[in-house]
């Protein structure tokens, strides 16, 4: 649980209802979380028949997300970073199952820093400059307006 | 590397002493001329004769063959929080990313054997390092740039922290035992990866939105606008529900253990404008939902 839960403001106001309202509302709850805990134990059954199931609902997955079974923990597992995408984890890019090693990918040592350059540290006035920049070309093109750029962090 | 090369003016260069003395050169954020200098007290040794220490090659000399390790190094740790934080990465662009996860590095290096948790400080790095905030208090595209991170870490801790899956999901036909009377009082116990979550901006729907477009396409930063969203898990998916304020309400008082009888009294007809049915319809719905997405693993009255 984090803090934001913690710092949601559960502390509407109060107004009287009536108590058979509010046995309405109770009944209305309790009722709800049946259905709706019923949904999922049928549709845990119905999952076990078919494990497929489980990819029925892409728009809310993360992409990456079901290789974890197969990723989390095994750190050294450098060999897994192409072995995710299995039939019934083809939403995976599998890049998170390796994301521990640093030592592993497609093109190590000299390839990967060419582009690099290097590895200068800019101010981070510089960073933000830059980001703005970005933040202006993509409003400018989706011909949307934006307010000017806040002030730089006084120091 | 060359350990037994003839720098007999030199402090021991055995094994551990060299992977030292290596790690600090290509970590250092200014290069391997600095790294060399800075690293004195490990080995001393001048730029100028870096190849007593590493050998040439036919194309490289011993300080480019360095920068090879080091620019390599620097590569991997941006490629790692850059899929952590895809969306931030879209958003200020590669090259801003690049310096922002840079700068970052100089406070919060990595220090543990797995990179899991290099990106745990990154949106707190940003909020401290943004720029002066406009005087009118509206939330500004530097408060976007944040509030992004920061989901973009939730759902990270989310994907990889304890979760439901081993457990087959709670039945909650059970309540049926609970004499009506007492259904106010009942507990109900938050999935341990339920995050409900505050944002100034749609960060949700943008996030939906952005998914969808490749990632090469731009993506243009939403206006503000409260947002409530809450984040779990299934089958190792994470799920990200957007939420009513009220919704969220209610769902945040069960979460730190208030009754249903509690909850229900705050969600009031007044509140909500509602009338009874239909205030009673809303609730009966949530609870639908919160049912069929787990949110909640169990009860107690």
């Amino acid at each position: 649980m984090t803090n934001q839960i913690a710092e949601s403001d559960t502390s509407a106001k109060s107004a009287p209802v009536s108590r058979r309202n509010f046995g309405c509302l109770t009944a209305a709850a309790v009722g709800g979380l049946i259905l709706g805990s019923t949904l999922t134990v049928r549709a845990d059954d119905k999952a076990k028949e078919d494990p497929a199931n489980i990819l029925s609902d892409p728009h809310i997955c993360r992409g990456i997300n079901t290789c974890k079974s197969k990723g989390k923990g095994k750190d050294n597992a450098c060999a897994g970073q192409g072995t995710c995408a299995t039939a019934q984890t083809h939403g995976c890019d599998a890049q998170n199952a390796c994301k521990g090693q640093g030592g592993c990918g497609a093109h190590p040592g000299e390839n990967s820093c060419k582009g690099l350059g290097a590895c200068e540290v800019p101010l981070t006035e510089k960073t933000w400059k830059k980001a703005r920049k970005t933040f202006e070309a993509q409003m400018t093109k989706q011909k949307k307006t934006f307010g000017s750029a806040p002030p730089p962090k006084k120091a | 590397m060359n350990p037994s090369n003839g720098l007999n003016d030199s402090p021991s260069l055995d094994l551990p002493v060299l992977q030292r003395w290596f790690q600090s050169v290509i970590t250092h954020p200014d290069g391997v001329e600095e790294g060399v200098a800075a690293s004195e007290a490990i080995i001393p040794v001048a730029a100028e004769d870096l190849e007593r220490i590493v050998t040439k090659s036919s194309r490289l000399g011993a300080s480019e063959r360095l920068a090879v390790y080091a620019n390599a190094y620097h590569a991997r740790l941006i490629e790692c929080l850059g899929e952590v934080f895809p969306l931030v990465r879209r958003v200020v662009g590669d090259s801003g990313f690049a310096d922002f996860v840079l700068d970052y590095l100089q406070d919060f290096p990595p220090q543990r054997y797995t990179l899991n948790v290099l990106g745990v400080h990154f949106p707190d790095y940003l909020a401290k390092v943004r720029p002066d905030r406009n005087t009118d208090g509206v939330p500004d595209w530097a408060d976007f740039v944040i509030e992004l991170a920061r989901f973009e870490w939730e759902i990270f801790e989310v994907f990889d922290g304890p979760g439901i899956e081993k457990h087959p999901p709670f039945d909650f036909r059970s309540l049926r035992e609970v004499p009506p009377d007492d259904w106010t009082t009942i507990h109900l116990l938050p999935s341990p990866c339920l995050r409900l979550l505050k944002y100034q901006f749609p960060i949700n729907e943008f996030f939906s939105q952005a998914r969808a477009t490749d990632s090469d396409e731009e993506v243009v930063v939403p206006e503000a606008a409260t947002s409530f969203v809450a984040l779990t898990r299934h089958d190792f998916v994470v799920r990200r529900h957007s939420l009513s304020p009220f919704e969220f309400t209610a769902l945040a008082a069960l979460a730190v253990g208030n009754t249903l009888g509690d909850v229900l009294e705050l969600n009031t007809v007044a509140d909500h404008g509602q009338d009874g049915d239909s205030l009673a319809d809303t609730i009966e719905g949530w609870f639908i939902r919160w049912g069929r997405e787990r949110f909640f693993t169990g009860f107690t009255v």
